[in-house]
């Protein structure tokens, strides 16, 4: 073989040969059949580094960046859960109650629910109303109003699955090897245990899990995203169809539902206490909301009060209000409200007409 | 299944952040990465520390890092920048380059018109390859195995285009000498 050869061939054999010298290549092969014959057997040769790093190297590795970016995944336990447990505390009395409350409309859930997913139990809870539900583990769950829960009546050895629709927060047990999922409409949540809320109701547009304490993965169902949510931080899906604001796309029949993710710090509820935050305020009987609109925030309070909710001017129901309202009567509710941005309204057993 | 996992498309790593994609990133490239942390500062346990720091820094600047065109390229200059700044803090040059072995195996889908290689001829290559000067198995390995372009491999190991494209020469003749002589039979 000739340098010449040798060099077109390595330089073919790198992916790195000209026109021309391919050309060359080609014409010096053709007077050689047997460099032609051995060239093609070259071709092909694949080659792959021995393993002299095994996976468990590897594994090391991912552990020690995991460590250091602080994810908890790898192997950490769970951090600290202790400003939802104080609030845990002090609602010792109340809690039982309302789940006594509850126990029939979460009875008439289940037996609604139990011949379409045989082996679940299904709590549900009618506006108005909140339930804790303790898992076998130990895990607590707080199911807000007009929710449902779905979890097996046997938890699987190796992962712990509930399905969600509604509002709850979750205060998991941690467990290394057996992963917590939760289901919910738009997206998946995975954690090993830590504290968190998921907000995710059919008639809103929007899907949000926050996250309190420990870190949790959400996973969106479309595209198949994954997101990391630390502490303090949330994951917000808007479910935005293409209406209205967009006109080109009614143009051209674009119906499609888009999501938009999002990631939001959590609000605080006061400057001077960090961990009390609106996205959990619902636990403490908390009403806050901050710049919704009133139809939005009637479809709350519809939930909220277990009444129903009806604004007759339109342009009334587009107007933004803040505020806050601790263990208030929807009375009460309205007439702060009415002071902000001055309204009628009518109650008629629990319908409230609002013009 | 390496080539595949390299060539995956972890977009939404830089885009959102998302951690699962990371990890796979990690995993589909950290034993390359290491190789080659270990050919530059010369030991298993601070190539580790090299592509471990890498991977650390690129997940805390993900958000002001512009999406590379080619995960892989970017990854490898990272490792070498991050190497080389190892070297200088603990007041080192480059001293040996490691030993990285190759395994020669066939394509996996084989044309009934490729002639068979056989196991003597592959167990020679294996040798041929093994007794390349370390410098040439480098950059050998750059090209072959990781699949980077002469100018790639040039800027990583900061060498000539040319010095590549000659060791690369190189490499072939050995392989092509452990073939043996042209096959034996005669065409009539």
């Amino acid at each position: 073989m000739t340098q010449r050869l040798s060099e077109l061939l390595a330089l073919h054999w790198s992916g790195e040969i000209s026109a021309a010298e391919k050309a060359e290549l080609d014409e010096l092969l053709l007077q050689h059949p047997g460099d032609w014959l051995k060239a093609g057997m070259i071709e092909q040769l694949s080659f792959q580094k021995k393993m002299v790093v095994d996976d468990a190297d590897t594994e090391r590795l991912m552990a020690r960046v995991s460590n250091a970016i602080g994810d908890e995944y790898l192997e950490a336990p769970a951090v600290n859960t202790e400003p939802p447990k104080r609030r845990f505390r002090a609602r010792r009395v109340l809690v039982p109650l309302l789940a006594m409350i509850c126990l029939a409309g979460a009875g008439l859930g289940y037996l609604y629910w139990q011949s379409s997913f045989p082996g679940y139990k299904i709590v549900t809870t009618d506006a108005g109303m909140k339930t804790k539900i303790r898992l076998m583990d130990g895990s607590t769950i707080l199911l807000n109003a007009g929710s449902t829960l779905r979890y097996p009546e046997k938890m699987d050895k190796s992962v712990r699955e509930v399905y969600l629709t509604g509002e709850a927060f979750f205060d998991i047990k941690h467990a290394a090897s057996r992963p917590f999922i939760i289901h919910a409409e738009k997206m998946d949540v995975r954690v090993l245990g830590t504290s968190f809320n998921i907000r995710s109701y059919k008639e809103e547009d929007f899907e949000e899990t926050a996250v309190i304490s420990g870190a949790v993965e959400v996973r969106v169902k479309e595209g198949q995203q994954v997101l990391r949510v630390t502490p303090n931080e949330k994951v917000l899906l808007r479910k935005a169809t293409a209406t209205t604001e967009s006109k080109q796309a009614n143009y051209n029949n674009h119906r499609k539902e888009q999501l938009v993710i999002e990631r939001q710090p959590l609000s605080p509820v006061s400057s001077t206490d960090s961990s009390h935050v609106l996205e959990t305020a619902w636990i403490n009987n908390q009403l806050i909301f901050q710049n919704e609109t009133l139809s939005v925030l009637a479809q709350r309070l519809e939930r909220w009060y277990g009444v129903k909710i009806a604004i007759t001017d339109p342009q009334l129901a587009g107007q933004r209000f803040s505020g806050r309202a601790d263990n208030v009567s929807i009375e009460k509710l309205l007439n702060i409200l009415q002071e902000i941005q001055p309204f009628k309204y009518s109650i008629q057993g629990d319908v409230i007409t609002i013009n | 299944m390496t080539m595949s996992s390299k060539a995956a498309d972890y977009s939404s790593f830089w885009a959102l952040g998302d951690l699962a994609v990371f990890k796979q990133m990690m995993k589909a490239f950290s034993p390359s990465l290491r190789y080659f942390a270990c050919s530059i500062v010369g030991n298993e346990a601070e190539a580790e520390e090299v592509v471990a720091d890498v991977f650390i820094k690129i997940w805390q600047q993900r958000a002001q890092v512009t999406p590379p065109d080619n995960v892989q390229y970017y990854l490898f200059k990272a490792v070498k920048n991050t190497a080389l700044n190892y070297l200088k803090q603990n007041g080192r040059r480059q001293t040996h380059l490691a030993a990285w072995e190759v395994e020669v195996s066939h394509h996996h889908a084989q044309n009934p018109e490729d002639i068979l290689i056989n196991k003597e001829q592959l167990d020679h290559i294996q040798a041929a390859i093994q007794s390349l000067p370390p410098r040439c198995r480098q950059i050998f390995i750059l090209v072959k195995e990781e699949g980077f372009s002469y100018e790639q491999a040039a800027t990583l190991l900061d060498l000539s285009k040319a010095t590549v494209n000659v060791q690369m020469t190189i490499a072939l003749k050995k392989i092509w000498a452990a073939l043996g002589p042209t096959l034996k039979y005669s065409y009539s």
